[in-house]
């Protein structure tokens, strides 16, 4: 069957229900996003942790995914999900986009990925705050996994969402600045970051003005440098004990040859 | 005893980053729960020049490893090359997303050198595919929780071969020591341009 | 007729006993298994304990195909939805594929466009099934081909 597979769906059934196993847990983003209206744009702002429970799993992960060069998206949620379902958005989008003839826009993108959501019943658990400019001006939505949305001019979403809010609903106002709404998202994005336990490390932005490219700020800020080591322990080779060793090669070693331009013998090969 | 299927076999495997080079180590411990059942089950496959380890449900980890061997040999005939370990780690990642409502309970970890840049490439993953890019080492299976803990502290970056062979080893067998259902043995490959150097450590057979 | 736009949540009320498999050409009523070369079939685990999500996806596109075909004739009258469904029967009859698609592209683009697809992605495009579908043995082919 094409499209994602059920094959091994009753397998782990057996596996999870009769065995008496639990099923094991999928990387979560934990996560705190924040997205942000300003006069001609939009700033949408996310943390980069990412937790399987209670371990954190990585620690400088990347939540802002780009649908279109203008349009990009901060995920919540099953941090596989979230990637993923943001990726296929992308190439429908951009598809949309070509046909068209037309560049794409921020509802459209909002439109595919609740319909795609509300598909999959929920059971694709992805909470996205899609942000962007287009011809129309610059839009803020999210997406809960579910399929629902919700307009505004701030928002956010993920375990953090409480702390971020607070900080939202206390310092904005209508019409910011730039400067000001990237400054708003980065401290509520800090708020998740040292109150909530499933978001922490850096600061990660994008912000989307009306006639500029987007830009993205990977690691706007890194509130949580790890202090450099002092000292090492290096290992004395030789300190583990092996058993036997084999050597062997395996790394094609690739030799690109560099044909002059012009020269007469070069394009002998094809007749 | 309640658990996930991913710790009925146990085993762990771990990589680590150096100076020019990779190192991707696993123990060899094959168990039914708390019974010890083979102690050379290895669980680093090769594709070309990209390694992966796979941990988890021993079941699932010779069915995805035969997966991405059919896999890589198609693209090795449709592309006539190697597959480099970024795009790897791209088809696992997709592979592991298709059964997103039927998943593969495994814990790959890829490790590799890029041939073109000569780049060291290491990246895990969760059981459906979400990659974790990370610059420092990566680890996966039971004793996964002890070995962020000794690689936290062990690690260091730009390691030359030799030390990052003593530094990823010592962070294993001290990780599978504290945990029941890996060890048995260990296996390490330290992947350097122009070789790759296989090592099995003695290790504690309890 | 109906304007469903989701899939209806039912379970099967019967089931045939070579729903699951090819019959056998000299018993009809029963699963060919040495050409299924799956073990004796038990119906019950083709029927129960799927996932809740799987039927839904399955029966997804055609319930928007009925929707759109029932809105069609209730405008135009019953004639359009059928020279619609006769032109998606010829393009699936035909085997032409354009090699520019190489071996990657399962679906044609004539039905993608037949279908109102062929500006989307679904995971069926990327997710082909292509890895776990089986090659037709050596038999069914020449049957197919003799028409036997």
């Amino acid at each position: 069957m094409p499209g994602l597979s059920f094959e091994n769906f009753q397998r782990n059934e057996y596996l999870v229900n009769q065995a008496g196993f639990k099923p094991p847990r999928a990387t979560s983003t934990g996560t705190t996003i924040v997205g942000c209206r300003f006069k001609d744009g939009v700033v949408i702002a996310a943390d980069t942790r990412a937790t399987t429970g209670p371990i954190v799993a990585d620690k400088n992960c990347e939540k802002l995914h780009r649908i279109s060069p203008k349009i990009w998206c901060a995920g919540a949620g099953t941090a596989a999900d979230t990637e993923m379902v943001t990726q296929l958005i992308q190439s429908n989008l951009e598809l949309h986009s070509m046909s068209l003839n037309r560049e794409p826009r921020v509802v459209s993108a909002m439109q595919m990925l609740k319909q795609h959501l509300f598909k999959y019943q929920g059971q694709v658990g992805a909470y996205l705050i899609v942000a962007g400019v287009d011809p129309t001006g610059p839009h803020l939505f999210s997406i809960q996994a579910h399929g629902s949305t919700d307009i505004g001019y701030y928002m956010s979403l993920g375990s953090g969402s409480l702390a971020a809010i607070a900080v939202l609903e206390r310092d904005w106002k209508q019409d910011l600045s730039k400067d000001e709404a990237m400054k708003l998202c980065a401290t509520a994005i800090q708020a998740g970051i040292f109150n909530d336990l499933g978001s922490g490390s850096n600061v990660d932005m994008c912000v989307m003005e009306m006639g500029k490219d987007a830009q993205l700020y990977r690691s706007f800020m890194t509130p949580n440098v790890r202090e450099k080591k002092q000292r090492n322990y290096k290992f004395a080779r030789g300190t583990t004990a092996v058993l036997r060793q084999s050597v062997f090669d395996i790394v094609e070693v690739v030799k690109e040859e560099e044909i002059p331009v012009g020269s007469s013998d070069a394009m002998d090969v094809d007749h | 005893m309640s658990q996930d299927p991913s710790t009925y076999n146990g085993g762990s495997a771990v990589a680590m980053v150096g100076k020019d080079c990779v190192a991707i180590a696993c123990d060899l411990r094959l168990g039914q729960q708390s019974l010890g059942v083979s102690n050379d089950f290895e669980k680093i496959f090769h594709y070309g020049h990209v390694f992966l380890a796979l941990t988890g449900l021993a079941t699932d980890v010779i069915s995805v490893h035969e997966n991405f061997r059919m896999k890589t040999n198609l693209y090795k005939m449709a592309e006539q090359r190697e597959i480099e370990p970024e795009s790897f780690a791209n088809l696992i990642s997709s592979s592991l997303y298709e059964r997103r409502f039927g998943p593969w309970f495994v814990g790959p970890i890829v490790a590799g050198l890029n041939t073109k840049s000569g780049n060291p490439f290491i990246c895990g993953f969760d059981y459906i595919g979400c990659i974790d890019f990370a610059k420092d080492f990566i680890v996966a299976g039971t004793a996964s929780e002890q070995l962020f803990g000794m690689c936290e502290s062990l690690y260091e970056p730009n390691l030359e071969p030799d030390d990052l062979f003593e530094t990823i080893s010592q962070a294993l067998l001290s990780a599978v020591d504290r945990d029941a259902l890996s060890g048995w043995g260990g296996v390490v490959y330290v992947i350097t341009k122009d070789k790759v150097v296989k090592r099995y450590l003695k290790t504690r057979q309890d | 007729m109906s304007l469903r736009i989701v899939p209806e949540e039912k379970q099967l009320t019967d089931a045939k006993n070579t729903q699951f498999g090819p019959a056998a050409p000299s018993a009809p009523g029963v699963v060919d298994t040495l050409r299924s070369g799956e073990a004796p079939l038990s119906i019950s685990s083709k029927v129960n304990n799927r996932h809740p999500l799987q039927s839904r996806i399955e029966k997804w596109d055609q319930t928007q195909r009925d929707l759109q075909l029932e809105t069609y004739r209730r405008t135009f009258g019953v004639a359009d939805p059928i020279r619609r469904e006769m032109e998606l029967n010829i393009v699936k009859e035909t085997d032409f594929r354009p090699t520019l698609f190489g071996f990657s592209a399962i679906t044609s683009p004539s039905l993608d466009i037949l279908l109102n697809k062929e500006t989307t992605i679904g995971w069926e495009d990327i997710y082909t099934g292509f890895n776990d579908a089986k090659p037709t043995d050596f038999h069914t082919e020449m049957e197919k081909q003799m028409g036997i």
